[in-house]
């Protein structure tokens, strides 16, 4: 089991990127008993500009608790894909939303690279906003940086009634679409 | 035992408030800083919310109703520390959280609770400027604001926490220094602290160490508000209790009555720094992230938000031994213990995000006795340990090897 992880989450704003880096961060601290750290950078702006939640989980100390050299990233727009794609090393993951982002069109990325359709799913399920859940599952089922249940427990911990609802489900989405469940 | 710890006893309590046990949650720096408050004691604010602070403020609308507490929205910054001062003269532990542009305007009223010897806690989460500035951003540009940031001679106390642990742990520190010395205390957050989110473990609230502030012991015809005990610190009555006083921002005799002569103001003005800085022992806290036995190449002072990259980058240095100390008081200035550290280090580095506040008083300290460098940031950004690192390589090439 790798001892620690550096996490990017990134895109715009709005679309709950803050929200997904808390979301796996505390599945690691609360359900998993390691250590946690998220941060982020963000504009004035509540919708638009570049958006980043870093996560980084060890069973170590955190001594530093930005993401120095990220070993995944989640890259929701095309200015976040062309930011990481080029810096990541081959043992890197990158995860990227399909739905917004034309790799082939992009320079292709030396990490370990998966595209699903993520606000296409979410969109499907009647609400683009939860495109941070889904990516959550295919994260979760990508790398199993957190276990699955942990994360679900987390959700279900954090949100209630329909909110809850509407996000387990696009989580199990997530999870179906790289290839769990 | 003198007085002034016996009088410290009986103001320390363990009062049961509810849970029983330690907690371990995922919070953020802000959160901790309101859960802390509460611990402390802390039952009413009055702010107006301001980027990288208001999560303080949403905080304590939830949290403070619920333990019977008093949470209010003010017209502005100004009306938000009268709001405090006028609700901790009532008895009861009062705070309001700000950023830089906030901050500034409340200067004038801290003034009055500094002269008027009101204890109260003010959170300043520092973030970019100057002004309006990078609203999201951070800086830790408000380190002499903080300090001198009021006309007059007066002295305060300022803490600046590192980790959201800390944001806790400082925040009743906080309460507890204000209660002790009749004094305001600033706590000089910055935008990373405030918002970033990691595990932390809140104590069982019967083992935190709860200090409130001496009240008068004599009938209330014979009490006098700034009648200094022998520790310098006078015991403050309530408002609305049988204890009828005055508090003014006027120069004042131990009546609380405006009095002018000069021996009056001269010894008033000297007790406001006194009763802080005869107990340093009480008040200065600092981390030595090394064993402080060391002899190190090079000793880096560190506050806030500097200090975990810095950590970081001591930790790579495998040709140098460098060593990180915190400074988790930052006014007083912590003299003693830096003096004490760089006696034992070849040269001294000070890494701030702002451009030289703390490095003025470390060379003060230091003296021409070792070398003291800086890095120095002020675009909105927080360091990376490979800045600190590149720096250290620099000051090693100079004059270490």
């Amino acid at each position: 089991m790798k001892e620690t992880w550096q996490v990017v989450l990134a895109g715009e704003g709005g679309q709950g990127l803050i929200v997904a880096g808390i979301l796996l961060a505390e599945a690691a601290s609360l359900c998993e008993g390691k250590n946690a750290a998220q941060t982020q950078s963000y504009g004035i702006a509540t919708r638009g500009g570049f958006t980043k939640s870093e996560v980084v989980i060890s069973t170590e100390e955190i001594v530093y608790p930005g993401v120095e050299e990220p070993d995944l990233v989640l890259a929701l727009t095309p200015e976040a894909y062309e930011l990481y794609a080029r810096s990541l090393p081959p043992e890197a993951v990158l995860i990227y939303d399909t739905s917004l982002i034309d790799a082939d069109q992009m320079e292709k990325s030396k990490a370990r690279t998966f595209g699903f359709p993520f606000t296409d799913t979410a969109r499907e399920l009647g609400r683009v906003g939860v495109a941070n859940l889904v990516s959550l599952g295919a994260i979760v089922a990508t790398t199993g940086i957190v276990g699955a249940e942990s994360l679900e427990k987390t959700i279900r911990h954090r949100f209630s009634g329909n909110a809850a609802e509407l996000n387990l489900n696009a989580y199990h989405r997530g999870l179906a679409l790289a290839g769990k469940e | 035992m003198n007085i002034a710890n016996r009088s410290k006893d009986k103001n320390e309590s363990t009062v049961d408030r509810g849970s029983k046990e330690t907690r371990r949650l995922f919070l953020q720096g802000n959160e901790a800083i309101a859960e802390g408050a509460i611990a402390a004691g802390a039952r009413f604010y009055a702010g107006y919310p301001i980027t990288p602070s208001s999560e303080i403020a949403e905080a304590c609308a939830e949290k403070l109703p619920a333990v019977g507490g008093v949470y209010i929205q003010m017209e502005d910054e100004l009306g938000s520390i009268a709001a405090v001062i006028g609700a901790s003269l009532t008895g009861v532990k009062a705070f309001t959280a700000t950023s830089g542009p906030g901050f500034s305007l409340m200067q004038e009223n801290l003034g009055v609770a500094i002269l008027g010897e009101v204890p109260c806690v003010v959170v300043n989460v520092q973030r970019s400027g100057p002004s309006t500035g990078l609203a999201t951003r951070p800086a830790q540009a408000d380190v002499m604001q903080a300090r001198w940031g009021r006309h007059g001679d007066q002295h305060l106390i300022v803490l600046s926490p590192a980790t959201v642990q800390e944001c806790f742990d400082l925040t009743v520190t906080a309460f507890n220094l204000a209660e002790r010395f009749r004094a305001p205390v600033i706590l000089l957050a910055d935008e990373i602290v405030a918002h970033m989110r990691e595990n932390v473990t809140l104590p069982d609230p019967a083992q935190i160490k709860i200090v409130n502030r001496k009240k008068p012991a004599c009938p209330p015809e014979e009490y006098l508000p700034f009648k200094p005990d022998p520790d310098g610190v006078p015991p403050l009555a309530d408002y609305g209790s049988e204890y009828i006083f005055h508090v003014t921002s006027s120069m004042h005799g131990e009546r609380g009555y405006s009095q002018n002569d000069p021996a009056n103001a001269g010894a008033k003005i000297k007790r406001l720094f006194t009763k802080l800085d005869n107990h340093l022992d009480e008040i200065l806290l600092v981390k030595h992230h090394y064993n402080p036995a060391d002899e190190l190449d090079l000793l880096i002072v560190t506050f806030g938000c500097t200090t975990r990259p810095a950590r970081a980058a001591a930790l790579r240095t495998p040709n140098l031994k460098a060593g990180v100390l915190q400074l988790v008081t930052l006014w007083p200035f912590p003299d003693a213990f830096i003096a004490e550290a760089a006696q034992k280090a070849r040269a001294v580095l000070v890494p701030e995000l702002n451009l030289g506040q703390v490095i003025r008083e470390v060379q003060r300290v230091v003296g021409k006795e070792k070398p003291v460098f800086g890095l120095h940031k002020s675009n909105g950004l927080g360091f990376l340990p490979a800045e600190i690192s590149a720096r250290i390589e620099e000051v090693a090439n100079q004059c270490l090897r």
